[in-house]
């Protein structure tokens, strides 16, 4: 007699949690005072573990931010929108399995890029196939919108022959630096960007020579040799684009060397790795950066920094940054599209100017380009921040970065 | 190549050695003794690392901190060392190599995403003790002073493992278990308390590697595999069970990639020679360089 009232106790304490069930299978839900029609999926494969999980941590908070105020303002086309997450480990492998996951079984209506080019490359023809917006905001090798191009891609990140162009016109323009020393990681980004460095390199300065070149792997941990290497050669300049975990070890073995006082050194800096190293990141280094959160002079960024700190404890660095604009592209879109056919939705994408926490800026037909900008600067020990910042952050403008559109085409496949 | 680079190559080579000299002991010594590849190894030497941090970062000085780490870390990572020799290995033994692979490597995953939980993503660093930063003139050339005290660390720890292994009764047992584990039951010694032992010394020396090189690089989640795959070439390369053999593995494996590096025609494959030279040890002598084969 007693055992029917306890069950039914269990039932109804099941009741609560059954009833998310079914909202979350495409019920009418409601959030931040909006009636939604139910939900739909995003997806975000990316790097939280292995050596640059850092970078896609951040890319993964912003991305968080972004869906969080859209929902707030009413979703997409009356849906709210989850984050569904991957860990691609940057093994390029693994991020093919969660693409091919995230889209056949969990059904994502649009597909975020990982940290690492090699995976992001391996990604596309995913999205390709199914025909679903690829947005990629971190990884930015050029064939991705070049060679490898495909209809359903957007880049709202420097590619590396910007960010490799951006660099040489810096450092060429000065005169004092004639020899040059390049290291960077050995995969496609780091020889996408070194060699469109040096091609830029050689247009400005045809007198500069580099006088050596080292590609260590993705994830090196014993740098001493490299280093050796660099101080025999006595070069004016270093140029590097090493960067997350593996930048954060060269400049902690590099130190003892002396070796920041002895060469000029050139490399991207992320926040993630001046947050990281603080006052040991070295000064008077000459770097870029993508989306440096302290020069990005505008309303929405200086909103996004507070709530970001607010709400992670730390600085946004620039995959946050990116994140938050990746997303808000293809919300905007879809929103204007009303609808999330990859076609409809790349319509409103494609061409189409985009107001990002960095400005506004416009998605060239040609590429899926964003003419988004550089910044380059000298590190200076800034009493505001904890960490080296830029003195003065130099924007170059992504229109003057971007490859001509007669050499996209000469590379994207014809058919 | 200049004297002074030939100098700074072989002493890079040498403290590259040093810490996967002391992972690679770990690893051999367990595979040795329990015949179990733990594809975790690398997971406990970058637990290790993290909990150097917070210990560092909790005393306001950091070379009590560091000093404290040195013991603390691999006496935690140690303890669960037990606990997964206990709770997961002991299922297992005798069963095919597949199934502790997999065990194991699940381990990996598991410990990739506690780090994670427990510290984030953020990578990491390690202020080494005052009397460590900075470098060490040698005439024209300088080198780092921590990587003189890793070369220093490892001596010790190759010495103190030659004295526990050929000068104790632990020893004697753990050398029996590596040349005839059958024999070993058979003679009355407590061998599920000899493996949880051996595990734990195994662990604890990943621990310490971990310990050591936090301060030379970044502190990350990357750290467990990167280590892994050099360890066990090390292993492989100088015999699996073998501490002679993981000391010499170590010296030839830290040696051809800082030479590697420095010559601009072999920089590019520095590290695929380790692997060559793994395939060609495997060809010729597949027990290693100073292993032995095993008895059927």
């Amino acid at each position: 007699m007693n055992r029917l009232p306890t069950l039914s106790k269990k039932c109804l304490a099941l009741l609560p949690a059954l009833l998310l069930v079914a909202s979350a299978c495409g019920g009418t839900t409601t959030g931040g005072g909006t009636t939604f029609k139910g939900t739909k999926k995003v997806g975000l494969s990316t790097s939280l573990t292995g050596s640059v999980a850092s970078y896609g941590q951040a890319g993964l908070n912003g991305m968080q931010m972004a869906i969080d105020d859209v929902n707030n303002k009413g979703g997409v086309n009356g849906y709210k929108i989850e984050l569904d997450q991957a860990d691609d480990a940057a093994v390029a492998s693994r991020g093919t399995d969660n693409a091919k996951r995230l889209i056949l079984e969990d059904k994502v209506v649009a597909l975020f890029g990982a940290v690492s080019s090699g995976v992001c490359l391996a990604e596309s023809p995913i999205a390709k196939q199914n025909s679903i917006p690829f947005i990629t905001f971190t990884c930015n090798d050029f064939n991705l919108t070049t060679t490898k191009f495909q209809p359903y891609i957007a880049s709202v990140v420097p590619n590396t022959y910007m960010e490799g162009r951006a660099i040489a016109e810096y450092l060429g323009k000065q005169s004092k630096y004639q020899t040059y020393y390049v290291i960077a990681p050995d995969y496609s980004f780091g020889h996408t960007e070194a060699d469109a460095f040096k091609a830029r390199l050689k247009e400005i300065n045809p007198s500069a020579k580099i006088i050596g070149e080292d590609y260590p792997p993705l994830g090196a941990t014993a740098y001493a040799p490299y280093i050796n290497k660099i101080l025999a050669a006595k070069p004016d300049i270093v140029y590097s684009n090493i960067y997350s975990g593996d930048l954060v070890t060269f400049v902690t073995q590099a130190k003892p060397f002396d070796f920041f006082n002895k060469v000029s050194f050139s490399t991207l800096t992320s926040t993630d790795d001046l947050q990281t190293l603080g006052t040991s990141f070295p000064t008077n280094l000459l770097g870029y950066a993508r989306a440096p959160f302290y020069a990005i002079d505008t309303p929405e960024n200086k909103d996004f920094v507070q709530r970001y700190q607010a709400r992670f404890l730390k600085f946004p660095s620039e995959w946050a940054i990116m994140g938050y604009d990746a997303y808000n592209l293809w919300a905007n879109a879809a929103n204007k599209a009303g609808d999330f056919a990859a076609d409809k939705v790349m319509a409103k994408i494609v061409g189409q100017p985009f107001k990002s926490l960095r400005g506004t800026f416009t998605i060239r037909a040609i590429d899926h380009q964003a003419d988004v900008p550089e910044w380059v600067g000298v590190t200076a020990t800034n009493p505001l921040y904890p960490f080296p910042t830029f003195a003065t952050a130099t924007l170059v403008p992504g229109a003057s970065l971007l490859m001509s559109e007669a050499d996209v085409k000469k590379l994207q496949p014809t058919s | 190549m200049s004297a002074s680079t030939l100098v700074l190559t072989v002493l890079a080579g040498l403290s590259a050695a040093s810490v996967l000299f002391l992972v690679a002991s770990g690893l051999s010594l367990v595979f040795g003794a329990l015949r179990v590849i733990n594809m975790a190894h690398g997971s406990l030497y970058m637990v290790a690392a993290f909990l150097t941090t917070a210990i560092v970062k909790f005393f306001s000085q950091p070379t009590i901190g560091f000093v404290l780490a040195l013991v603390l870390a691999p006496a935690a990572v140690a303890l669960i060392g037990a606990l997964i020799e206990v709770l997961v290995l002991r299922r297992l033994y005798g069963r095919e190599h597949l199934l502790q692979l997999l065990a194991t490597y699940a381990l990996v995953l598991v410990f990739a995403g506690g780090v994670r939980i427990v510290f984030g993503s953020q990578n990491l660093i390690v202020r080494p003790p005052e009397f460590l930063t900075g470098g060490v003139s040698l005439g024209t050339l300088t080198f780092p002073t921590y990587k003189f005290f890793l070369m220093f660390a490892a001596l010790v720890v190759a010495a103190g493992l030659y004295v526990l292994l050929y000068r104790t009764t632990l020893g004697r047992n753990i050398r029996a278990a590596v040349a005839d584990p059958e024999l070993l039951n058979a003679s009355g010694v407590n061998v599920a308390r000899l493996f949880t032992t051996v595990f734990m010394i195994g662990a604890g020396l990943a621990a310490l590697g971990g310990v050591l090189i936090s301060p030379d690089q970044a502190v990350g989640l990357g750290m467990d595999t990167d280590v892994l795959v050099a360890a066990f070439a090390i292993s492989v390369i100088g015999g699996l069970g073998s501490l002679m053999g993981s000391f010499v593995g170590a010296l030839i494996v830290g040696l051809a990639t800082s030479f590697g590096i420095m010559f601009p025609q072999t920089s590019r494959w520095s590290l695929a020679f380790i692997f060559v030279l793994m395939a060609v040890v495997l060809m010729i002598r597949p027990w290693g360089l100073f292993g032995r084969p095993e008895t059927s």
